[in-house]
């Protein structure tokens, strides 16, 4: 199984057609690297357990922590850590997709991501870091656990907790490098929504109700959906009275 | 000292972690609520606490910050069955439903996930970095140790050395760590907190082994679980590479423990496994971890924490569930 076939830009994004520049190319062929190293065992290899990490997480929390003017090395540790640790969450949420003699190995892929997330935070020594990420996972999994268990949820709902979902580590990142900084949040719940709307998302197989079937077939909303909810959010006219710098150096141009 | 004892001793230490567990296991989803009240209601020893509050406190002044420990060591214990029922597909826990059977897997996933970060984040109050960088190192190897015993499922070719390997990974660790955490938070020397982390270590190991033992001779409804659950699984323990060993039983015991065995193999296997003596030497070796977690106490100078851990290493060696 294999996550983010495709990275879908959108959001801040948007209209960035020139590719990565060359630093943030740099930086996520780094991050990338470290981040398989880590996630690499051996016997997971050799039973196809297959992880990636998502380039539009690296994206975002690149352009937050470039921002703040945190430091190459830690903003590399740092976006080692939280890719990691999405993607120890993620892949928790196809468990029921895999085989019964994989299903145990998927379980321990993502423990093992988490465990190196919490290891370079460990090493890093950020308590504060550390404890708004966990405040994040804790957010994202009572949002998963609606959309599992929850009664079939209106579309504004589901919305806002596939946000959560989505959005929760990247908005810890703010809080804890731009404290109080209402801009870089609106910034990240725009880019997130878009991201989701556009299918950049990952399918959640569990959702209820008429979304359910569209997103098993890989669509989160119809046409009609997806207007409506840009007209709630203003998504795509959305702008930011002082855009966060980060955001331009991470665009390459505007 | 007898168990009891000790932990009449601990008695409102240990209400103040259940009080910690209480709190910060809680959610406000209410159904990661339930399922989280579920894993907290099952109770189990709280041996990992206990181990954290005796090194960390005995004979010394109150500290919340040991009771923050001891908490959030069980939080990851609790993290771990939750995600090891699903990898196990276990219905039963000690003689409950598991969130897995109750909630099916997605939920244990979340739930597993949730604690872990709330143990974090409760580990992240105690100002003190070294308990992250043990801590995290420590849960690394316990995933590794729980992905090689997946890779070793009937693999009758591993030895004992793979098996002790295995368990000093996924139990003993854990443990170890509870000895070696407590006391560096309630402010032990380091020699004492460097032999606190070797006794844990030997007393995990000893934990371990008799947990592999009553997988063959405890009663399924007090352990609450199937006996043999872990040679039906094909999770080859100590009583059983011991038996395989045995001349006369290596090859028919290999021959009917495999993949997609019926359970009247199994059946027969078990019978093999406690008719062949390797229980007994199985107990020695369990036996002898507990003598080595006694010589290793010989360094800490607290006469109290040294008779508290004795009673407690007894009672692991001792307790039938």
């Amino acid at each position: 199984m294999i996550y983010y076939p495709q990275h879908t830009r959108v959001g801040p994004f948007e209209g960035d057609d020139t590719g990565l520049t060359d630093a943030r190319e740099a930086m996520f062929q780094r991050v990338t690297r470290c981040a398989k190293a880590h996630m690499d065992h051996d016997y997971l290899a050799k039973r196809k357990v297959r992880q990636a990490v998502s380039p539009f997480h690296f994206d975002l929390g690149y352009a937050i922590l470039q921002s703040a003017a945190v430091p190459e090395s830690e903003a590399e540790r740092v976006l080692t850590a939280v890719l990691l640790l999405e993607q120890g969450l993620s892949i928790h949420d196809e468990i029921d997709e895999w085989g019964a003699e994989q299903q145990g190995l998927v379980v321990l892929a993502g423990d093992y991501d988490s465990s190196k997330y919490y290891l370079i935070l460990a090493e890093l020594g950020d308590r504060q870091l550390m404890h708004e990420l966990c405040e994040a996972v804790v957010r994202i999994n009572e949002a998963k656990m609606d959309l599992l268990m929850a009664s079939p949820l209106s579309l504004d709902v589901y919305m806002e907790r596939m946000s959560t979902i989505e959005a929760e580590l990247l908005r810890a990142l703010v809080r804890h490098y731009h404290p109080n900084s209402g801009a870089w949040m609106a910034q990240v719940d725009e880019a997130v929504r878009n991201h989701i709307l556009a299918g950049g998302a990952r399918v959640r197989v569990f959702t209820r109700g008429t979304v359910s079937s569209r997103a098993r077939e890989g669509l989160l909303f119809s046409a009609k959906d997806a207007a409506r909810l840009r007209g709630t959010w203003s998504v795509f006219d959305y702008a930011l009275p002082e855009e966060p710098k980060g955001l331009q150096a991470a665009e390459g141009k505007r | 000292m007898e168990f009891h004892d000790i932990y009449l001793l601990y008695r409102r230490e240990l209400e103040r972690v259940e009080q910690l567990l209480d709190e910060r296991a809680h959610a406000e989803h209410s159904d990661l609520a339930k399922a989280g009240r579920t894993l907290l209601e099952a109770g189990g020893k709280r041996i990992r606490p206990l181990f954290a509050l005796i090194c960390g406190l005995g004979e010394r002044a109150w500290s919340e910050d040991v009771a923050k420990v001891a908490a959030a060591l069980e939080m990851i214990h609790m993290a771990t069955l939750v995600h090891d029922d699903v990898i196990d597909r276990a219905d039963l826990r000690r003689g409950k439903p598991t969130v897995r059977k109750s909630y099916g897997n997605l939920a244990a996933m979340y739930t597993g996930d949730y604690l872990f970060a709330r143990a974090i984040q409760l580990l992240a109050e105690v100002d003190n970095l070294a308990v992250h960088r043990l801590m995290a190192r420590g849960i690394v190897l316990l995933c590794e140790g729980e992905i090689e015993q997946i890779e070793d499922f009937y693999n009758w070719s591993q030895g004992v050395m793979t098996y002790l390997r295995r368990i000093h990974r996924k139990t003993a660790l854990l443990i170890s760590l509870s000895c070696q955490l407590g006391a560096m938070v309630g402010g032990a020397q380091e020699r004492e907190v460097a032999a606190l982390a070797r006794f844990g270590h030997a007393a995990g190991m000893a934990f371990q082994i008799v947990d592999d033992l009553l997988d063959f001779t405890g009663a399924a409804e007090i352990v609450g679980k199937p006996v043999g659950g872990d040679l039906r699984q094909g999770n080859l323990t100590l009583p059983a590479l011991l038996a395989a060993s045995r001349p006369e039983l290596g090859q028919r015991l290999r021959a009917l423990v495999r993949e997609g065995m019926p359970d009247e193999d199994a059946e027969e296997a078990i019978r093999l496994v406690v008719a062949s003596g390797a229980l007994a030497e199985a107990e020695r070796l369990a036996e002898r971890y507990l003598e080595k977690s006694r010589h290793l106490l010989g360094a800490v100078t607290r006469e109290a924490v040294r008779e508290q851990l004795m009673g407690l290493t007894s009672f692991i060696i001792r307790r039938r569930y």
